[in-house]
């Protein structure tokens, strides 16, 4: 379980401002707002790859403060995707992987997206949609704790969203992990999460 | 070539050059000997080797440019133990470097050398190796008496058909423009016009748009119109005379197969005689091989070839330039300028400034 | 971030250090203020017109190698050749020959034009070479700063451009869309070009032996500044120090200036990083100027080859290979060109180890700076630069006086050369690291970050290999720069069993040249520099990433 305390960050002005948030433990929740409302900034702060100002960030009853991001399990998709460019799909997959583990699983994962005998692709190679299932496949192949993902279809056409969102929650839900989903697309925010959230500019509001 | 092996080349080679940098600078070592030189000093490999194997003591020569040049980095390094021997310090510098107190006593006999090599200095701290007397050369071509006269004295250098055709060197950045300034300074001294003095010529000559290089190497090769620079890239030849060696021709003829157009202007104290010296350095205390380097040096066999070695007489008696090619027939011996080196050591830097101030 | 922080202290000392004991040494010596020395600069022959000659070279040759490298830039930058690598290798290369052999070119380029159209040697035909002699060097900069951007602007943008009222004809797309974002650019490249122009000593020196730079001056007063004999007067002393803080702080307003410009630029943002380029072919008008300009820039190189291959005989020029003979064998040198050409491979490796981990964590620490304090970040681009700035007898002084007053012996140091060597490397690796930091996606390590890699994974599998093609870059950069160096090692003391090439080809030309064979063998050992530097040039071209290179 994810708990965001009076989370508030600001750069030269306010972004977040005491946001409290929880997430269950295999709920997939939805965050929508408009530009500049703090969403991918709250995705970065749970991750680790920022600091919020003031706030406290608890997962699973463990103050996530001190922990850098790559020991706290938490996985990202980001919205450009951020694949390797000089790693083919099976390297990509592979630095996900911990060391200790069997290569096998990357074809079990690339099965699970649909991406079986890609492995020797090149990622400058991928249409649109392959790159955003590799970059699934990449974050979920380290079986984190739970997953991030700031709008990772919002290149995509809409047709191919609403499908691919729905393989998305399928994989989610196979993992029994926690998820916040960050989207601009309410039809895609109901399709796929438990439960929506709609984060407000004004003083960050939440309301369901 | 993967990474790989790339890197392990890389490794070789480093290693390679490691490997023969082994020795670091050990100033104790008696059999090694470290020597402060000139750029122009002309002792080949082959025979510093051939030293090598006859007497065990290695040599490694650095250079520091001119003559001033080694006076200043031996003055600068006083004491330090890194170089053992100074070599191409010439008489124009001497009363600096014995002022600085930075030689120590060498045991050569001096009854080797000739007269002239000891006319400057005759003592111990400094021996001489080779000589040369410093003077104008002229381009017989041009200056052929009839375009334009053969100067019979300095003055005839400020005459209006010299305008901008005489080459010499800044006193400041060159051993030779240094020399021929003291030149000027004891001709003018004791010419006959008893009104003017050298500040009065050098003014003139200004006037005259004198070519002021700042080295030998300009004024010869790419301004003087009578040596070899004609043969080389960027050669300009607008002087008709320059500040050379008196025995210049003589080695344009050497290699001009006996024949050059450049002659040596014979005016009785208008050249400087100018000797170079090896020296053993305070800071050192390898004596026992700097007396072996140094009698090798003015040995008769190494020295009686100064003249093509190192392009100037030799300093022992009997010792002089070789007949082959007209190297002598074209040389001359002048009768030189006579000024100390305690007079030069008291005045230079007051005669430098004001004909630094002068030549603005 | 420790190691960071190390590095920068250690670079401060190594930069600051030979100059503070320089300048307080000379200080201690000088009877009269800076002030009161420069203001005497004209009643001395020694300095006079030094300033104003070296501001009116650096002013004139700025100009003149924008004139010519602006539309090369374009031409680059705008269409793909055939052969296009090799091309800007060659027309890049220039920027990295020691400039000996650039001085030696030019000067048997004008004895080649002396037989075309005769001239007679004036002073006004050598200042024009002079300033063409510069052009010619730093063309590099002004292609390095511009084309990358040219090659890669999104096409839509000009496109756009071109359906609006401003855009319509060449000349106002020139004006309107062109100049505008481009002119920080080519102002960052004006700056270095005129540092460069500034510092030139090899080429004033040869090129217009009557007239003195700043650069120039220094060297001639370089063997008596720093000695306090009465005997020799203080006024070398003094005029060291003028002449150096004039230098030093017109280079550091230069360097600040292209450093302010290179953060303006705004070229980045539109840049797709993909090739933009249109084919175009040699039979084109664009062609036939592209083709005067590699005639331009392998003339001097052209020049050079062929002096080495005559000799005077018998008074008169013919071809000979006495002098690559007494090059090979040493015969007329304490070192021949294998020796030399060992020890300049060797010292330029060991200055590649060195310079590229110094460079890469200077180039982070600039990067991660920008985001943070850009102003900190400009300070410390600067001081990365100052190197270029310095005045080789200032270093050379302070490194002996440093070497003097603790270990004498360590002058005699093999590795004491590679100082002078990583001076100069270092600047061209941030140079090209720091655009290609600029230009990497953060999100890649963020995401290996949170894929569990720690730091050093990061560094390794992802920062370093993303890099990896500007690393070769400034690897060859830096071997090419180090395996020419001459000025530094010149200046700290020449030990002959370390001679490098360029330091060999130097010993050549400052013997009397009576006897031809030096002349001959100083070009042949100079012809190889020459094509060695040209093929590490050409060849690592193919390395350098499409859009990169920003700087260099």
């Amino acid at each position: 379980m994810l708990i965001c305390s009076n989370i508030s960050k600001s750069y030269t002005n306010l972004i977040l401002s005491n946001l409290n948030l929880e997430v269950g433990s295999d709920e997939i929740v939805a965050l929508l707002g408009p530009s500049g409302s703090g969403k991918s900034t709250l995705l970065r702060i749970i991750c680790g790859l920022e600091n919020a100002d003031s706030g406290k960030v608890i997962f699973n009853g463990i103050d996530l403060k001190e922990i850098p991001p790559e020991k706290r399990g938490i996985g990202m998709v980001f919205q450009n995707l951020a694949l390797f460019p000089h790693l083919n799909v099976y390297d990509n997959l592979k630095f996900g992987l911990p060391s200790n583990s069997s290569n096998t699983r990357i074809s079990e994962i690339l099965d699970l997206v649909g991406l079986k005998e890609f492995e020797s692709r090149r990622i400058q190679n991928l249409s649109g949609g392959e790159a955003q299932r590799v970059a699934l496949a990449r974050s979920l192949i380290a079986k984190p704790k739970m997953i991030l993902l700031d709008e990772p279809l919002s290149s995509l056409d809409s047709d191919i969203k609403e499908a691919l969102s729905m393989d998305v929650r399928k994989m989610i839900k196979s993992l029994s992990i926690p998820a916040i989903y960050v989207t601009h697309d309410p039809i895609i925010a109901n399709k796929m999460a438990d439960r929506v959230i709609y984060l407000e500019d004004e003083n960050n509001k939440i309301s369901n | 070539m993967n990474a790989n092996k790339a890197i392990i080349l890389c490794l070789i080679i480093i290693c390679t050059f490691f490997s023969g940098c082994t020795e670091d600078g050990n100033t104790t070592n008696e059999n090694k000997l470290n020597i402060i030189s000139y750029d122009a000093f002309g002792i080949t490999q082959e025979m510093l080797d051939q030293f090598t194997n006859e007497t065990g003591i290695s040599v490694s020569i650095t250079r520091a440019g001119n003559s001033g040049g080694v006076v200043s980095t031996a003055i600068q390094t006083k004491d330090t133990g890194l170089f053992d021997l100074s070599i191409g310090i010439d008489n124009s510098y001497l009363g600096t470097a014995l002022s600085a107190e930075i030689f120590q006593p060498l045991e050569t006999d001096r009854s080797i050398f000739s007269s002239r090599a000891l006319t400057s200095y005759d003592g111990n701290l400094a021996i001489p190796f080779d000589l040369a007397s410093v003077c104008i050369n002229y381009d017989s071509t041009h200056v052929d008496g009839e375009n334009i006269t053969i100067p019979n004295s300095l003055w005839d250098f400020t005459d209006p058909s010299w305008e901008g055709k005489l080459a010499v060197q800044n006193p400041r950045t060159s051993s030779t423009g240094r020399s021929f300034f003291i030149a000027t300074v004891d001709y003018f001294a004791n010419d006959e016009d008893s009104q003017t003095n050298h500040e009065d010529w050098w003014k003139s000559m200004r006037s005259n748009n004198l070519i002021i290089t700042d080295g030998w190497t300009t004024a010869y090769e790419t301004h003087y119109s009578g040596g070899y620079g004609q043969w080389n890239d960027g050669f300009i030849g607008d002087a008709y005379a320059v500040v050379s060696y008196c025995h210049s021709p003589g080695v344009e003829a050497y290699f001009g197969g006996n024949w050059t157009t450049s002659v040596a202007l014979d005016v009785e104290g208008a050249s400087f005689p100018q000797i170079e010296y090896v020296s053993f350095l305070v800071g050192s205390d390898k004596s026992i091989s700097a007396n072996v380097f140094v009698d090798w040096l003015v040995s008769s066999e190494i020295n009686s070839q100064m003249s093509t070695l190192n392009w100037m007489y030799p300093a022992i008696e009997g010792g002089d330039i070789t007949e082959e090619a007209g190297y002598r027939w074209h040389s001359l011996v002048p009768v030189d300028c006579e000024i100390g080196i305690s007079e030069i050591n008291e005045n230079i830097s007051t005669w430098l400034d004001e004909w630094d101030t002068a030549m603005a | 971030m420790k190691i960071r922080y190390i590095i920068i202290i250690i670079w401060a000392i190594l930069v600051l250090a030979p100059l503070f004991l320089a300048w307080s040494h000379l200080h201690s010596i000088s009877e009269r203020s800076i002030f009161q020395v420069i203001s005497d600069f004209n009643q001395r022959f020694q300095t006079k017109d030094s300033i104003s000659y070296t501001f009116l070279v650096a002013s004139l040759s700025t100009i003149l190698t924008l004139i010519i490298g602006i539309p090369l830039a374009w031409n680059l930058g705008r269409y793909n050749w055939r052969y296009h690598n090799i091309l800007r290798g060659i027309f890049t290369v220039p920027f990295v020959m020691p400039s000996i052999l650039v001085a030696m070119g030019f000067l048997a380029l004008l004895d080649w034009i002396d037989i075309l159209i005769e001239h007679n040697h004036s002073s006004n035909i050598r200042f024009y070479s002079l300033l063409f002699a510069h052009a010619w060097f730093n063309l590099a900069l002004v292609i390095r700063f511009c084309e990358p951007l040219l090659s890669t602007i999104d096409s839509s943008y000009e496109e756009a451009c071109r359906l609006l009222p401003r855009g319509k004809t060449p000349k106002s797309r020139m004006i309107n869309f062109w100049f505008p974002l481009m002119w920080p650019n080519i102002a960052a490249s004006a700056a270095l070009v005129f540092v460069f122009s500034f510092t030139s000593f090899a080429l004033v020196k040869f090129i217009t032996p009557s007239q003195r730079n700043l650069e120039v001056v220094m060297s001639n007063q370089a063997e008596w500044a720093g000695l306090d004999i009465p005997s020799l007067g203080r006024s070398p002393s003094e005029i060291v120090l003028a002449s150096s803080t004039i230098q030093l702080i017109t280079i550091v307003t230069a360097l600040l200036l292209s450093s302010w410009l290179q953060s303006r630029s705004s070229g980045h943002h539109l840049s797709t990083m993909r090739d933009q380029r249109k084919p175009m072919s040699f039979f084109s008008k664009r062609g036939f100027y592209l083709i005067i300009m590699l005639f331009f820039i392998i003339s001097p190189m052209i020049a050079l080859i062929t002096s080495s291959f005559t000799i005077r005989e018998n008074n008169m020029m013919v071809f000979s290979l006495q002098g690559w003979e007494a090059a090979f064998g040493g015969s007329h040198s304490p070192t021949n060109v294998y020796q030399s050409l060992f020890s300049s491979i060797g010292y330029a490796f060991m200055t590649m180890l060195l310079s590229l981990p110094i460079g890469y964590f200077l180039s982070d620490t600039i990067f991660n700076l920008e985001k943070t304090n850009s102003k900190l970040a400009m300070l410390l681009d600067v001081l990365v630069m100052v190197p270029l700035a310095l005045s080789a007898v200032m270093v050379g002084l302070g490194v002996l006086l440093g070497l003097i007053r603790t270990n004498p012996d360590l002058a005699r140091s093999w590795w004491i050369p590679l100082y002078g060597h990583l001076m100069l490397t270092t600047p061209f690796v941030v140079r090209v690291l720091l655009p290609a930091m600029r230009n990497l996606n953060p999100q890649l390590e963020e995401a290996a970050s949170l894929l569990g890699a720690g730091y050093i994974k990061r560094l390794i599998s992802i920062r370093i290999k993303l890099l990896s093609p500007s690393l070769i870059v400034a690897s060859s950069l830096v071997f090419a720069i180090s395996i020419g160096e001459f000025g530094a090692s010149w200046v700290v003391l020449r030990f002959t069993e370390f001679t490098t090439l360029p330091v060999m080809i130097g010993d050549l030309l400052s013997r009397p040249g009576y006897d031809p064979i030096l002349r001959s063998a100083a070009n042949a050992a100079g012809t190889i520099l020459l094509l060695i530097t040209l093929i590490l040039f050409i060849s690592v071209e193919r390395f350098r990433p499409v859009g990169s290179g920003g700087d260099f």
